[in-house]
């Protein structure tokens, strides 16, 4: 039976294309955005008793009990720790890119500060040696390396443990290599890898900042597990009660903190670690979903029409004894045949897509190195397929009822070949273009968005500019530390091939914070995001004044209490003018700490967050941060830079040197990743729409066949038939569009765009979806016409 | 009487890339208006494909092919179309009537096809009228299926008959029924040759043929001979 249902499947090539490309590529779909949900939202992470790992948060509310800023300061977090009450285990990281300076290149190395929980909660697997496990592992100077960086830096050496290495002043003692499976819960970065782990009590956090209640420090996080019989809300309530308590008590004076109070937030670590992903996740999977119910319709369709095609051949079989069962038995093995070489081409696609997808997925999901095809999604995809196969077959021999089947014996080759009420046509039109139409326009308004954002950030003149992060470990002191950075910014302005160097950070990503001003005259917040900058800024990224004026040298170099910001911001304020004469301020309560704002400049493009955001620009020499504007036609990188501090500022190290174009690009790796799937998908739903709609209009005119003959007999000219079909199609098109209105309405919520580019989306989709389908819609019938009409009507194929 | 139809040295072959089939020779034919004439002959002789040709449906190979004295042999589609819809009344073997439209729909559709573009109004008009004149009229709500084969055969016949064309051309008219509604139908159709109508038929049933004045025998796509009779016409009657 499986040989002849081989070779009946060659016999239908088309047919068997068509379905098992359209099932490849639903089901392609499918098997990702199950596994995507499935690793992602069902399944736990990869850590004992991770259900209850939670991230603690420390959340400061004002006096109007409004949200202010969640991030702990030192002394909460220690406090928290050393306390563990109503916490089974917790644990401290901090996160922080630093040069190994031990190694030949002084390579930048992610690194992560943690407490001795760390290794326990997470269940750290070794590959050599041992993590870090007892109490004394948070103060003596001990690091772990991870496997990846054990590899690339130190090439796998077998006694590595007992080694030192270095990072700026700080040595540390190697004690041991996480092993290559570990799967790491990165909650600075989704799907960053920490290089090195190294003893909490070196963290970053400065001595000075270590003791201040009122700091913060978004750097500092911690991990706890719950006790099993603990709920979160529970926990956080009483956590909040005690830690406000604790706060409370150590910020009294302090009139600025007067009615302020403090909360603590847990939040499960998987929700942590998903972030605004979970939105994207179950984003995909009903795209998928929309995608399969498009393709089922149109194998549905094929199978009918295919079954039309294949009439004589049933029936003939019926008269030779053939039982329905073994009709039954021999259309679901040709079915089994075609599904499962899509299903297993399917999950090939799919792995691979997974597989060497990773790097972009990266950019958009975390933990993608989870990202495989599981056996429960291969069963429970299977188990879909077989149930659709049995599906298919007993809807296709519905149409073909036995008995009908042995009494057409004698006329097998005349009349009308299938059973498809007009009504079911209908249906089966209206459902494929409301779904393609609802499909498009969502993705019509993710791919503009991207778009969107991906055009303004090019806007930004950055060509020729290059960002450069230096690091001077061998001067002690703020001020020879900044006379190191100033002598380096000088030894770069003076090279040939320099137009200009400005002690500023770069305008893109992720340095940009947001800053609690208040205004000092009507006690307003307001909270842009706040730019430190030298008076080449301006000049630098060619912003245009709209009023007042940009910084000086003088206010740059005495740190003047002068602020520029962007015009979004001055709207914000009640109108540049004036925006002019407004003083903000960090600290109202301090009278020496209000800024006056001194210009006001255009909006510039972000490359991430908003498209205009508002900007306060603070007039203040930049550290160790430069940028560099090159000549055309000439470049930077990190190795000639390291050449020329070493021949002008030996101990001035490079900590990265980088395009400001390619940082852009970098940062908008995700934006074009979506745009090109949603460019894809797009056309993909197109391709399947046009397969559905031309496999249910074959049908129709099969089962028209001989009505549209004899119209045509009967004196109708072509033309005049397509009108006849276009108005008909008109009519399904209109209901179909109905429906995806009301769709993507109720879909509108899902996508944070403006109302106008969605409804152009939505135009842009019906338009595209309608020509699409009506090309489609058209085709068969364009067929029939150039038939003869006489063979038409002697029910010959013509 | 004036010729309605004429044919000269009409050819149809068909051909593959490995055969040529010759499925009419040399066809000369006369149809005067008011003539009732039919075609008969064994299966494959070319029956059909003189009556497609006839009827506009398909195109001789070559040869002079006139209606009402216009060369219709070399017409564009839509032409052709407008000769269908104004002069030609067809009548199929199967029926073919549009089953998701009623019977008054069904009768109307040449109407509707028509480019003098008549208003809906005087359509229905019409169309009640055929109806009645085939004794139908109390079915014109009715969708076919809902009807006897003859009834639909019927039906077939007030939709050839409401574009009043120069000549109706019926495709074996009672292949499909049961020899009473066949009768039924066929006295109808030599009710209609007593009205005037010009008539050509085809059929393989010789009472049915014999009923036509002017039968014409077709035998490997060639004409035989024609024969004239009466005979047979009253011995339906009666």
């Amino acid at each position: 039976m499986i040989m002849h249902a081989f070779s009946q499947v060659l016999t239908t090539p088309r047919y068997t294309f068509s379905v098992m490309m359209s099932m490849v590529i639903a089901l392609t779909t499918l098997f990702i955005a199950v596994t995507f949900t499935y690793s992602l939202l069902f399944s736990s992470l990869p850590y004992p008793n991770s259900d209850r790992l939670v991230k603690v948060e420390f959340a400061q509310y004002d006096a109007n009990d409004q949200f202010n800023v969640e991030a702990f300061n030192y002394p909460s977090l220690m406090a928290l720790y050393q306390q563990r009450r109503h916490l089974e285990e917790v644990a401290l990281v901090h996160y922080a890119e630093q040069l190994l300076l031990s190694h030949v290149d002084s390579p930048k190395v992610n690194t992560a500060f943690v407490t001795h929980e760390w290794f326990s909660m997470f269940d750290i697997p070794m590959h050599l040696g041992r993590g870090f496990t007892h109490q004394s592992d948070n103060t003596l100077p001990v690091a772990v390396l991870s496997f990846e960086h054990w590899q690339k830096y130190f090439e796998q050496d077998p006694h590595i443990v007992g080694k030192t290495i270095s990072f700026g002043k700080a040595s540390f003692q190697v004690i041991g290599v996480t092993a290559a499976h570990f799967i790491e819960a990165n909650l600075a970065q989704f799907n960053q890898k920490t290089g090195v782990w190294l003893a909490w009590d070196h963290n970053l956090t400065t001595q000075g900042a270590r003791s201040f209640w009122w700091n913060r420090y978004a750097n500092n996080l911690m991990v706890a597990r719950l006790p099993q019989s603990e709920t979160i809300e529970t926990v956080s309530l009483n956590l909040s009660q005690e830690m406000n308590s604790v706060w409370q008590t150590n910020v009294k004076g302090e009139t600025y903190f007067d009615g302020w109070h403090i909360k603590i937030w847990l939040t499960p670590l998987k929700a942590v670690l998903l972030g605004s992903s979970r939105s994207l996740v179950l984003g995909v999977l009903a795209g998928a979903i929309g995608l399969l119910l498009m393709v089922l319709f149109n194998v549905c369709n094929l199978y009918i029409a295919m079954l039309a095609t294949r009439r004589h051949q049933l029936v003939l079989r019926v008269a030779l004894g053939a039982k329905k069962k073994q009709l039954y038995a021999q259309l679901w093995c040709e079915g089994l045949l075609i599904m499962f070489t899509a299903t297993v081409l399917a999950m090939i696609i799919a792995h691979l897509s997974l597989f060497y997808g990773a790097p972009w997925l990266a950019t958009l999901f975390p933990h993608v190195s989870l990202l495989t095809l599981s056996w429960p999604v291969v069963a429970m995809i299977l188990a879909s397929v077989l149930l659709l196969n049995s599906v298919l077959v007993s809807v296709g021999l519905s149409r073909f009822p036995y008995q009908g089947l042995a009494q057409a014996m004698a006329g097998a080759t005349k009349g009308v070949g299938v059973q498809v009420s007009a009504q079911q046509i209908n249906i089966s039109v209206v459902s494929q273009l409301a779904i393609a139409m609802m499909i498009v326009s969502c993705l019509l308004t993710v791919a503009w968005q991207q778009w969107q954002q991906i055009e303004l950030a090019h806007t930004l003149p950055l060509k020729d500019k290059f960002m450069v992060q230096l690091s001077d470990t061998t001067k002690d002191g703020e001020a020879a530390q900044q006379a190191a950075y100033t002598h380096a910014a000088n030894v770069l302005e003076v090279l040939p091939m320099v137009e200009q160097v400005s002690r500023s950070n770069s305008p893109l990503g992720e340095q940009l914070i947001t800053w609690d001003l208040t205004l000092v005259d009507t006690l307003q917040k307001v909270t842009p995001l706040g730019k430190v900058v030298d008076h080449r800024y301006a000049a630098f990224f060619s912003q245009t004044l709209l009023a007042g004026r940009f910084f000086d040298v003088t206010d740059v170099q005495n740190n003047a209490d002068v602020l520029m910001i962007s015009e979004s911001l001055a709207n914000q304020l009640g109108g540049i003018e004036q925006a002019l004469s407004t003083r903000l301020s960090f600290n109202i309560d301090d009278p020496d700490a209000a800024m006056q704002i001194i210009g006001v400049v255009a909006d510039q493009a972000s490359v991430n967050g908003s498209i205009t955001p508002r900007f306060v620009y603070r007039a203040t020499q930049g550290r160790h941060y430069l940028l560099v504007h090159l000549l055309p036609g000439h470049s930077l990188s990190k190795a000639n830079m390291e050449q020329l501090f070493e021949q002008h500022q030996p101990g001035m190290k490079v900590f990265r040197v980088q395009s400001l174009e390619s940082q852009r690009d970098a940062l908008l790796l995700a934006n074009k990743l979506l745009l090109w799937v949603s460019m894809c998908i797009t056309i993909v739903t197109l391709v399947l729409a046009a397969v559905g709609l031309f496999g249910v209009m074959s049908i129709r005119q099969s089962a028209q066949r001989q009505t549209i003959a004899m119209k045509r007999a009967i004196g109708a000219k072509n033309s005049q038939l397509v009108a006849e079909m276009l108005l008909q199609f008109g009519r399904v098109a209109t209901i179909a569009t109905l429906i995806a209105a009301v769709g993507s309405i109720l879909l509108v919520n899902y996508f944070t765009t403006a109302i106008d580019v969605w409804a152009a989306s939505f135009c842009i989709a019906v338009s595209v979806v309608l020509i699409n389908a009506a090309f489609w819609v058209y085709q068969p019938l364009q067929q029939q016409l150039k038939h003869a009409i006489g063979c038409q009507l002697r029910g010959d194929k013509g | 009487m004036d010729v309605v139809i004429s044919m000269q040295a009409v050819n149809k072959v068909f051909e593959t890339e490995l055969l040529q089939t010759h499925a009419l020779r040399n066809i000369q034919l006369i149809i005067r208006e008011g003539e009732f004439v039919s075609i008969s002959g064994p299966s494959g002789c070319g029956k059909s494909t003189l009556l497609s040709i006839m009827g506009l449906l398909e195109s001789p190979s070559s040869g002079e092919y006139y209606i009402n004295g216009t060369d219709v042999s070399k017409l564009t589609p839509d032409d052709a179309a407008e000769i269908r819809n104004k002069a030609i009344g067809f009548i199929f073997q199967s029926f073919n009537l549009a089953n998701e439209l009623s019977v008054l729909e069904n009768v109307s559709l040449p109407l509707r096809y028509s480019s003098a573009k008549p208003d809906k109004a005087s359509i229905k008009q019409r169309a009640l009228a055929c109806l009645e004149q085939v004794g139908l009229s109390h079915r014109a709500g009715h969708k076919p299926n809902q009807l006897s084969g003859g009834q639909q055969q019927r039906v077939a016949i007030a939709r050839a008959l409401i574009a009043e064309p120069a000549i109706l051309l019926i495709d074996e008219p009672t292949g499909n029924l049961d020899s009473k509604s066949g009768d039924s139908v066929m006295r109808l159709i030599g009710e209609l040759h007593r009205q005037g109508r010009t008539i050509c038929m085809v059929t393989h049933d010789p009472k049915y043929a014999d009923m036509a004045p002017k039968k014409i025998k077709l035998l490997d796509g060639e004409i035989l001979g024609d024969i004239s009779t009466v005979a047979a016409h009253a011995t339906l009657e009666t």
